[in-house]
């Protein structure tokens, strides 16, 4: 198991010199002193002023009648519990026959982001482990685990065993800032007491991951693709390694790059939309015509199908609409003198070289109010190497094991609100926003190091920033 | 003279009788369910929390769908069944599919003032109640100049034309009992009467999440509808309150132990832990918003929370839960063939008797009054609405040939009433204005 990057008094020479730079970035930066009151509107014309669970789940713009109602139907169908076939309730019948969760409101409870269990004997309620072996699929993409697929799914219609348990466990340790504050920190470690397709093997690579946060993803997929690779080059320019990850589009049926998902490994909400119906419900697409079901996992092959498929493209396209609508939360406290400041330190810090607080929107297909938005999401929807400590091992396409897409901070603030927890980072390990920081290595590690020089009231007020996202 | 260590051993002991213990049972109890996601997520850590290694597997199956799965004889998997649907454990204990739940009841009211909540013989409990009124929003009756509404009758004034939501009984699952609240308080005549002018007044929705969620975005001022939809949608910052009129009833959802359960320690532990307090008190959480049906758990209940313990001793009202049930198929059918199915003749018709009040000036000349009679007036007798043959008509029509066609001649008679009475009352109430 990886460790945080730790800082010790063979690097603390080094220190001197980062208090110098950071000296000459404050003279340069103080311009952005203002900029914290044109990023009020994080999402344009889909920013929500006093954001709740409520208003949060609402078109974040007015839409037309007819897109409205087809909003709400895929609100419907997001929260929707799914049934075993056959069923009387044919238009909701499908489930599994191997499955993760019955709704995509199990995971993503109130669009929020999900949690990890507290311990082995705690159910993966709102988190899942994504399986592959080595090489990979035609296009690129992982290769499935042939007995087990491409997601560790642990349930099972009644006749059908599930993929068995996953556990996890953490192994709690802590960290020592310069100025003496203590950081309660974990790192987990997954296993599998019930396996019910056989060994998974020595070479089958597992990533655990927590359910992401559901907001403003229409406007990230509006964001150009010519934005994404320029940003890129930008960073080169200051020796930031932000690279796109080129992902097949199997509805495009070409090469574009990636933007959603934990290590930018889905071309577009519409395939992460299908993708999931598929993999974590077990639904048939038009895209994904044929049950989830390995060869070895014969009971499932056998089971019987509610219909062809069993989520029609019309009802993908109504939950497509409802993602691509939902609004961001304004931000909060601007007036807050510590909340400037935060935003100032973030910049210093070259914090906001990968989280890139302003992208601008370009024209979209389906929902044209999406088009022209200037938006602050706090990403360059670029993977980035984090370092050993937050490897999953597992490559995604042109994404290594090491390597992770900026997550979009937007909402970040909000996270024990819209839920009943706050847990960042892909697996959930951090409790903290400072025990997030304090796993940023690779090309985040300067800025981590940064940000721990830095006295407690001024970590305060870069909480303080992340806090009013 | 006793210690304070035997009264805190006492106090712990006391504890303990209302939450499950904390051992291991099976490793797993497989419940049926209907409830949505926001209510089963939340039990279901909490739960498995408190009996680690004990893993919560979900059935999720709308009522008309698990009945048909407990009765079948060759389903052996399920342990408990956790529902709002009172007719399905009402016939899964006639048929003898359930065995009695172990927990002490002793805090647990059968009844709310003087409606059963829970089966006699403890074969299945309530485990929370939905209580019915108004979700209103302030702002919009501010801007409109309407007053607030008390009770349903108000919802029938003309001031209110435009300004309201209504549910379909027959597509949001709740109206039925809604709609029953109404005619019991009202009598079977003058409850359609005031349905028809509710209905008049109302755009009728198919879903109850939609009456919150349009009252909550300002565009009507009032919708009627279950409370739960409202209290969320309020707890979770929309800009809304609910009214509960003084005549309501409490449509209740129970817990079951199944009598083939193949975990039944686990089914009972589980039928405990929702009735425990800690159980019951999540259905304070924002996001579910039921009323507990264990009075003790109040005392914790967030500021202003309704009590229908507390509101069933200030009314005489006696909803009765059985009727709801006889009627809900006649009362689905007969609402749909009133409104929703001549919808354009309907609206015509109450939009020209609203004008027809207006021109009236407060006077109501006599082909006012007729014009009135016939809209709210019901094709079904009251004679007919307490006839046990007659509801079985309606109840049995799927699957049962000669009732589906008996209840199909029913529904053209009613039509043909509707469809004559809403053309003389439309243009009875346009004499009265003078228009064409």
């Amino acid at each position: 198991m990886q460790s945080p990057p730790r800082l010790t008094a063979a690097n603390a020479g080094a220190m001197w010199l980062r208090f110098a730079s950071l000296a000459l970035a404050l003279a340069l930066c103080a311009r952005h002193a203002d900029a914290a009151d044109v990023h009020a509107l994080s999402g344009g014309d889909f920013t929500v002023q006093a954001p709740s669970r409520y208003n949060l789940s609402l078109p974040g713009t007015d839409l037309p009648p007819e897109l409205r109602t087809v909003f709400f139907a895929g609100r419907t169908l997001f929260r929707q519990s799914w049934v075993v076939a056959p069923s009387p309730q044919s238009k909701v019948a499908g489930l599994g026959p191997i499955y993760n969760r019955v709704a995509c409101v199990s995971c993503h409870l109130d669009n929020g982001r999900g949690g990890p269990p507290t311990g082995p004997d705690d159910a993966m309620h709102s988190m899942l482990v994504q399986l592959s072996v080595p090489g990979t699929a035609p296009h690129g993409e992982p290769k499935p685990h042939p007995g087990y697929g491409a997601q560790f799914n642990e349930h099972g219609i009644p006749g059908v065993p599930g993929n068995g348990r996953a556990a996890i466990a953490w192994e709690e340790f802590s960290e020592t800032l310069p100025d003496g504050e203590t950081v309660p920190m974990r790192r987990l470690r997954l296993s599998f007491p019930e396996l019910n397709y056989g060994p998974l093997g020595a070479d089958t690579m597992t990533s655990a991951r927590v359910a992401p946060q559901i907001l403003g993803l229409g406007l990230l997929e509006a964001v150009p693709e010519e934005t994404i690779l320029a940003t890129a080059e930008a960073e080169k320019r200051i020796g930031i390694k932000g690279r796109p990850n080129h992902v097949w589009d199997g509805v495009g049926g070409r090469t574009v790059v990636g933007r959603f998902g934990l290590k930018a490994n889905a071309a577009s909400l519409k395939e992460e939309i299908t993708g999931s119906f598929t993999f974590d419900l077990g639904l048939t697409t038009p895209m994904f015509p044929n049950k989830n079901c390995t060869p070895v996992q014969t009971a499932c092959r056998a089971a019987p199908i509610a219909g062809h498929p069993e989520m029609s493209q019309e009802r993908l396209d109504a939950v497509l609409v409802y993602y691509l609508a939902l609004g961001v939360p304004a931000r909060r406290n601007l007036e807050d003198p510590s909340v400037r400041r935060g935003e100032r330190l973030f910049s210093i810090a070259g914090c906001s070289s990968c989280h890139t607080p302003t992208l601008k929107t370009g024209s979209h297909s389906v929902l044209g109010q999406l088009a022209g938005q200037e938006i602050h999401p706090y990403t360059d929807l670029l993977i980035h190497d984090m370092g050993d400590a937050l490897t999953d091992g597992r490559p995604d396409f042109e994404a290594g094991p090491r390597d992770w897409r900026t997550t979009p901070l937007w909402g970040v603030g909000l996270a024990g609100v819209l839920n009943e927890h706050a847990n960042y980072l892909h697996d959930g390990r951090a409790r903290t926003l400072t025990e997030a920081i304090l796993w940023h290595g690779g090309d985040a590690d300067n800025s981590r190091r940064a940000f721990i020089d830095l006295p407690k009231g001024d970590r305060d007020a870069v909480l303080a920033f992340l806090k009013s996202l | 003279m006793i210690s304070r260590r035997r009264v805190l051993q006492s106090i712990a002991l006391a504890a303990t009788a209302f939450s499950a213990p904390a051992w291991a049972l099976d490793d797993h109890v497989t419940v049926i369910t209907s409830y949505p996601q926001e209510v089963v997520a939340r039990f279901e850590e909490a739960f498995e929390r408190l009996h680690p290694g004990t893993k919560m597997e979900v059935l999720w199956h709308m009522p008309e769908d698990a009945l048909p799965y407990l009765l079948d004889p060759t389903h052996h998997d399920v342990d408990a069944y956790w529902s709002p649907a009172p007719r399905n454990f009402a016939i899964l204990r006639d048929r003898g599919l359930l065995q009695p739940i172990t927990l002490d009841r002793t805090s647990l009211p059968m009844a709310i003032g003087k409606q059963p909540i829970s089966d006699p013989t403890g074969l299945f409990l309530a485990f929370e109640v939905a209580g019915f009124g108004l979700t209103v929003n302030p702002d919009y009756l501010k801007s409109h100049r309407l007053p607030e509404p008390r009770n349903w009758a108000d919802l029938a004034d003309p001031i209110y034309a435009g300004h309201v939501n209504f549910p379909i009984p027959s597509e949001a699952h709740f109206a039925h009992s809604l709609l029953e609240i109404i005619l019991q308080a009202h009598g079977w005549t003058d409850g359609w009467a005031l349905l028809s002018a509710i209905a008049g007044n109302s755009q009728l929705v198919s879903a109850g999440a939609f009456v919150s969620d349009e009252v909550g975005r300002g565009e009507r001022g009032i919708g009627a509808s279950i409370d739960f939809f409202a209290a969320s949608a309020k707890a979770n910052g929309a800009p809304i309150k609910f009214v509960y009129p003084p005549e309501n009833g409490y449509s209740p959802a129970h817990v079951a132990v199944i009598k083939t359960a193949p975990h039944p320690e686990a089914a009972q532990a589980f039928a405990a832990f929702v009735l425990s307090e800690e159980g019951q008190e999540i259905l304070f959480h924002p996001d579910i918003r039921k009323l507990p049906v264990r009075p003790a758990a109040y005392t914790h209940a967030p500021a202003d929370y309704f009590n229908p313990f507390t509101a069933a001793g200030k009314t005489s009202f006696a909803y009765d839960p059985g009727l709801v049930q006889a009627r809900r198929k006649l009362d689905e059918a007969l609402f749909d063939q009133m409104g929703p199915n001549r919808l354009e003749a309907f609206k015509a018709m109450w939009a020209a008797i609203h004008a027809a009040q207006v021109s009236a000036g407060g006077k109501e000349p006599d082909a006012l009054r007729r014009a009135r009679a016939l809209a709210v007036a019901c094709p079904v007798t009251p004679k007919q609405a307490a006839d046990p043959a007659y509801l079985k008509t309606f109840d049995e029509r799927v699957g049962n040939p000669s009732a589906k066609q008996a209840a199909a001649a029913e529904e053209a008679r009613w039509s043909s009433t509707f469809d004559r009475n809403y053309a003389e009352a439309t243009a009875l109430a346009r004499s009265v204005t003078g228009q064409p």
